[in-house]
């Protein structure tokens, strides 16, 4: 319950919301000196998704408009990093400006699709996107170089003024190492992300994103346009998807255009939605715990996998691989969530808030 | 003609191969449409239908010894109650939610069903011991596969008893009536549970025969066969969502487009990239959707305030 | 309200001040442990991998996706060879290797996030497999000084200071096949088309075959491409047919193969094809392509026949097979996989004569061998530091032979050297 219209606008509302902050900031500083750099690096790929979802969260789960293209987008940026950044010795913020601004008008090129399609057909010709791009990266010999296999972006500088990311992060009485502070950046970047998106959502432009997500046609008659909030809304998604493309390009340290576009590049999409879904669709704290449950999900399993008895390695095989379990949980949550939590691990979440905060009264 | 490698002779059995190839493709969206135009679900889990299709072809004919004739119909059976199965324990739960839900809910259905199928059968591609292997007919200057031969044909009958079925049948008037207006065909006393279960073992049987006949002749069974429905896609966009004229239309558009432009596009069009053959469908696609955003023979919503 | 803002700012602040000064135990310098590790002789220290007792391998590998097709037999291949050493009591009488399976999914982002999660608990890598996880994991691998063994036979690994290849490279395999269909196989004179993948793999193809023709000076027929996932390959063979092909070079895998082979058949077209190793597996050819392919079809590969007695390595690695893993069946790629193994044995041996299993005792014991045998199943590989590094330049002409052979295959012309091979340059 908010009183005024000051705390109604304010991002962190309640002691508790306070508490909770100085929490996550503690663990954001800690995190990376209490764990390995292997589980950095996985979480610094949960950050990447975490962006790119957070940015396919206000194109479905606010606009209403789906799109299983969003890795076309990814690829964006993850070229930027590897053309520009590794190949041409642009600086961070140049090349992720770029990316961004690619993103941006990539976006809104593909936007105005969405105003002649609806439902089912928008969702088939956004695959046709991944499909497309994937033409176009292979036959784009001198960016993708696809008789190495991958183009590398390991030697993209990651600096912004005397803060070295790439290098690791040298505080004078502190060296850290590239795990370390890459993580630092991503997870600011998520948080900037989610403030954005955030904003956005309770701006006039969210309003008239839900607005056309409801109703496009009585949007219209209320004076939202709705055919520059999509493309507005694309344009968003997709500059979010490029910047999550060079966090993505710069934790794996090299990028494969077959994994980025055509049926993995559609695979890759699918896996933005699902996160939207189990973390939770139209918030921006569900995009970063899907983000979570997906990504670490999967490593988590593909490092204990071999130690659970139904798991095997060929030679004394067991009833299937961790890759091939992988894919049944990740099947199977979507299952699962859609017929018992359509709102995701946002919903959970916000039940165990509101046991909290009722605590000790729990009615 | 003159200074080019393409003959009439090779641009003849291209169009039969595109037919051959589209009569596929028409075959896998038929089973999407159905479902759709019933349902009103995309349902991307009919690549799984294709593939578990496919592998359990095989396991009757090859590892079970199952003539081949009589394996086809029992694999069909056997999609055939997949497909209530996933209907009745899944989708139908989802009944009236958004489009977006229910797609997700399938593209689930299609992980579980991809990788449970990987860890039965294992990821080597293997050969169906179909009976007409690389058998062809000669016809003067071409050769036509029978494999290819028995896909048209198949397709043709399949499309025929739709088509009677819709026009005829009980249930298939109640599918028609469901479809354009599930309100009023339950005011009629038809029951959509009925027509909804129907469509699901259509497809599912429909998937079967396809993976069969996809892996029948030069295919082979494998774990990527379920990749070709991302193909059939474009051709059950450019016929219509809702329409199985549509879908064959589509599919055999489809099917053509991809062999001529394998055909002729390296020679004359060599700067459009290689492999331009595979994307040719999608651009298609895109572009009849920017003249028709319902497809060619899909019919325009009605879209209320 | 306004106080409450200023208040959680301030908080967030304060926070962020006191957790600066606890992270401020950076470990930049704490991970690298390629330093040490120097033991008394005889008794090597501990190191990444080695616990004292037991040394560990990774291998990234398929396991899961249609490229588990290979990588499983590879994978038995390693695992057999260490059982079989193991036995013995391990590396150097004392120390038994352990394999440790990461599923790659043939995916270069999947087998970097294993390698990063692998990396500080192994010894070196006994397997990677793919062109495209090998050349994106190459700058870490020099970074982290770590020796691994790719599954891939792509000429740029030769000169490469932390890898471990073995066989002759794709384009010798191409070079001596050619050669080989040239003057032996009766194909003086004739036209040599290419159906290859339009990726790194079908490249070695196109750059073998481009080679041997202007060494042999003569011109090509037509060169067809195709791309993964094709369905129908009616075009392409009629391209092919069209263009009079009497012989076809095919780089693809088994899927393709069986695809384009089947096509062929229908519309009868009988040229000579050459396929590179990979195209390969023999259940997809026992139907209907059996004849087809035995008449038609030679396989480009390295080794002998699957036969005990064919040699050391093959006769080793008959009996682990059949002790150690009975229900596998024979393929080529099970001598892929036991190749690497003898190959990373050899490494591991040298490095604990030396005493020294760390990162750099590993790098200099490698560069300290003269040859990496294989036992006879591949060519002797001259080996030493990068540039001295010689590949073997044999390979093996096998026919299709579906009921003669557990592999499917047998050696036409066995261990085929030519002048073409010998003068392909791996320094470029």
């Amino acid at each position: 319950m908010t009183l005024s219209h000051a705390a109604d606008l304010r991002t962190i509302r309640g002691p508790w919301r306070i508490a909770f902050s100085v929490v996550l900031v503690a663990v954001f500083f800690a995190l990376p000196v209490l764990i390995s750099d292997a589980t950095l690096g996985t979480l610094i790929l949960c950050g990447a998704f975490a962006i790119g979802a957070i940015g396919l969260n206000l194109l479905i789960g606010l606009t209403g408009q789906v799109s299983l293209g969003h890795a076309a987008f990814v690829a964006i940026g993850a070229y930027c990093t590897s053309y520009l950044g590794d190949g041409r010795g642009w600086p961070f913020l140049a090349y992720f400006a770029t990316a961004i601004v690619l993103g941006l008008v990539a976006g809104a090129v593909i936007g105005p699709f969405a105003l002649r399609l609806r439902g089912n057909y928008l969702v088939i010709v956004t695959i046709g996107l991944v499909f497309v791009s994937e033409h176009v990266l292979r036959n784009w010999e001198s960016l993708t170089r696809p008789v190495r296999g991958t183009a590398p972006t390991r030697d993209a500088a990651v600096a912004i003024g005397p803060l070295d990311f790439g290098a690791g992060l040298d505080l004078g009485s502190a060296l850290y190492t590239r795990e370390q502070s890459m993580f630092w950046l991503t997870w600011a970047l998520v948080a900037l992300a989610a403030v954005v998106a955030h904003n956005l959502t309770r701006s006039r432009v969210g309003r008239a994103m839900q607005a056309v997500r409801d109703r496009d046609l009585a949007a219209e008659v209320i004076g939202v346009e709705p055919g520059r909030t999509k493309i507005g809304a694309f344009a968003v998604a997709s500059a979010m998807a490029a910047a999550a493309g060079v966090i993505y390009a710069l934790g794996l340290g090299a990028i494969d255009y077959q994994e980025l576009s055509g049926i993995h590049g559609l695979f890759m999409s699918i896996t933005f939605v699902a996160i939207i879904i189990l973390g939770g669709l139209g918030t921006v704290h569900g995009s970063i715990l899907g983000a979570l449950l997906v990504v670490y999900g999967q490593r988590l399993i593909a490092n204990e996998g071999a130690a659970m008895p139904i798991l095997g390695i060929p030679v004394e095989r067991g009833w299937m691989s961790t890759g091939e379990l992988n894919g049944v949980l990740f099947g199977g949550l979507i299952i699962v969530f859609l017929l018992l939590e359509p709102r995701g691990l946002a919903a959970l979440w916000a039940r165990v808030r509101t046991w909290f905060q009722g605590w000790p009264f729990a009615y | 003609m003159s200074t080019t490698g393409v003959g009439t002779e090779a641009l003849i059995e291209t169009l039969f191969s595109g037919i051959a190839v589209g009569a596929k493709y028409a075959l896998v969206a038929l089973g999407f449409v159905i479902v759709f135009k019933a349902t009103r679900v995309l349902n991307f889990a009919h690549a799984s239908f294709v593939l578990l299709g496919g592998f359990i072809t095989w396991q009757l004919a090859a590892e079970w010894g199952v003539n081949f004739y009589l394996a086809l119909p029992l694999a069909m059976v056997a999609g055939a109650l997949i497909g209530t199965a996933l209907q009745t324990a899944l989708l139908q739960r989802l009944l009236g939610e958004r489009p977006f839900s229910i797609i997700m809910m399938t593209i689930g259905v299609l992980y579980v069903f991809d990788n449970v199928t990987s860890a039965i059968w294992g990821p080597e591609d293997r050969d169906l011991p179909d009976p007409w292997g690389s058998k062809t007919v000669d016809l003067g200057s071409v050769n036509l596969a029978v494999a290819d031969l028995w896909t048209i044909g198949v397709t043709s009958a399949a499309v025929g008893a739709f088509f009677l079925f819709f026009r005829y049948s009980s249930l298939g008037l109640g599918m028609r009536a469901t479809a354009d207006d599930q309100e009023a065909a339950l005011a009629t006393g038809i029951d959509a549970r009925r027509v909804h279960l129907a469509a699901w073992a259509t497809a599912g049987a429909l998937g079967t025969l396809a993976g069969a006949m996809l892996s029948s002749g030069a295919g082979s069974v494998g774990p990527s066969l379920g990749a070709v429905a991302f193909v059939a896609f474009p051709a059950m966009i450019v016929g219509g969502l809702e329409s199985p004229v549509g879908a064959v239309v589509g599919g055999l558009l489809i099917g053509l487009i991809q062999q001529l432009t394998a055909l002729l596009q390296p020679e004359y069009a060599a700067w459009l990239g290689s492999g331009f053959d595979r994307v040719a469908p999608f651009a298609v696609m895109v572009i009849i959707l920017l003249v028709r955003p319902y497809g060619l023979f899909g019919e325009p919503e009605v879209r209320r305030i | 309200m306004q106080h409450l803002r200023r208040r959680t700012t301030a908080g967030i602040t304060i926070t962020a001040l006191c957790l600066a000064a606890l992270a401020a135990c950076g470990r930049a310098d704490s991970g690298s442990g390629s330093s040490g590790g120097q033991g008394s002789a005889g008794a090597p220290a501990e190191a990444p991998g080695f616990d004292g007792t037991t040394i560990t391998v990774g291998a990234l590998t398929p396991t899961s996706g249609r490229v588990a097709v290979i990588g499983n037999p590879v994978t038995v291949g390693n695992q057999i060879y260490f059982d079989m050493i193991n036995e013995s009591g391990g590396i150097a009488g004392k120390y038994p290797v352990e394999v440790l399976v990461r599923d790659s999914k043939y995916e270069s982002t999947t087998a970097a996030q294993e390698y990063q999660a692998t990396k500080d608990e192994v010894s070196m890598y006994v397997q990677l497999l793919g062109t495209q996880v090998v050349s994106s994991l190459l700058p870490d691998l020099a970074q982290d000084g770590i020796v691994a063994s790719p599954a891939s036979l792509d000429s740029f690994w030769v000169r490469e200071q932390n890898l471990l290849p073995w066989g002759g490279p794709y384009q010798i395999q191409v070079v001596n096949g050619v050669d080989w269909y040239l003057t032996e196989g009766g194909g003086e004179g004739e036209t040599i088309c290419s159906l290859t993948q339009d990726d790194a793999y079908g490249a070695t193809g196109r750059d073998g075959l481009a080679f041997v023709a202007e060494q042999h000076g003569i011109k090509l027929g037509k060169q067809v491409q195709f791309t993964l996932g094709t369905t129908d390959y009616t075009t392409h063979i009629n391209q092919l047919k069209g263009a009079g092909c009497d012989a076809v070079l095919l780089t693809a895998t088994p899927a393709d193969t069986a695809g384009a082979l089947g096509k062929a058949a229908q519309v009868g077209f009988e040229p000579q094809w050459l396929g590179q190793s990979p195209t390969w597996l023999k259940p997809l050819f026992e139907g209907d392509l059996k004849d087809y392919a035995e008449k038609n079809l030679v396989i480009l590969a390295e080794g002998g026949s699957w036969d005990k007695s064919a040699s050391k390595g093959m006769g080793d690695m008959i009996a682990a097979l059949e002790k150690y893993s009975p229900d596998t069946p024979a393929d080529w790629y099970l001598t892929v996989g036991w190749t690497q193994a003898r190959a990373t044995h050899q490494v591991l041996e040298a490095a604990v004569e030396r005493g020294d299993l760390s990162r750099d005792g590993l790098i200099e014991a490698m560069n300290s061998l003269d040859t990496i045998t294989a036992d006879g199943m591949f060519g002797d590989y001259g080996w030493g530091a990068p540039e001295e590094r010689e590949p073997p330049r044999t390979s093996t002409i096998y026919a299709v032979d579906i009921d003669g052979s557990p592999m499917g295959i047998t050696p036409k012309a066995q261990d085929y050297t030519s002048d073409a091979a010998a003068e392909y340059s791996f320094d470029d």
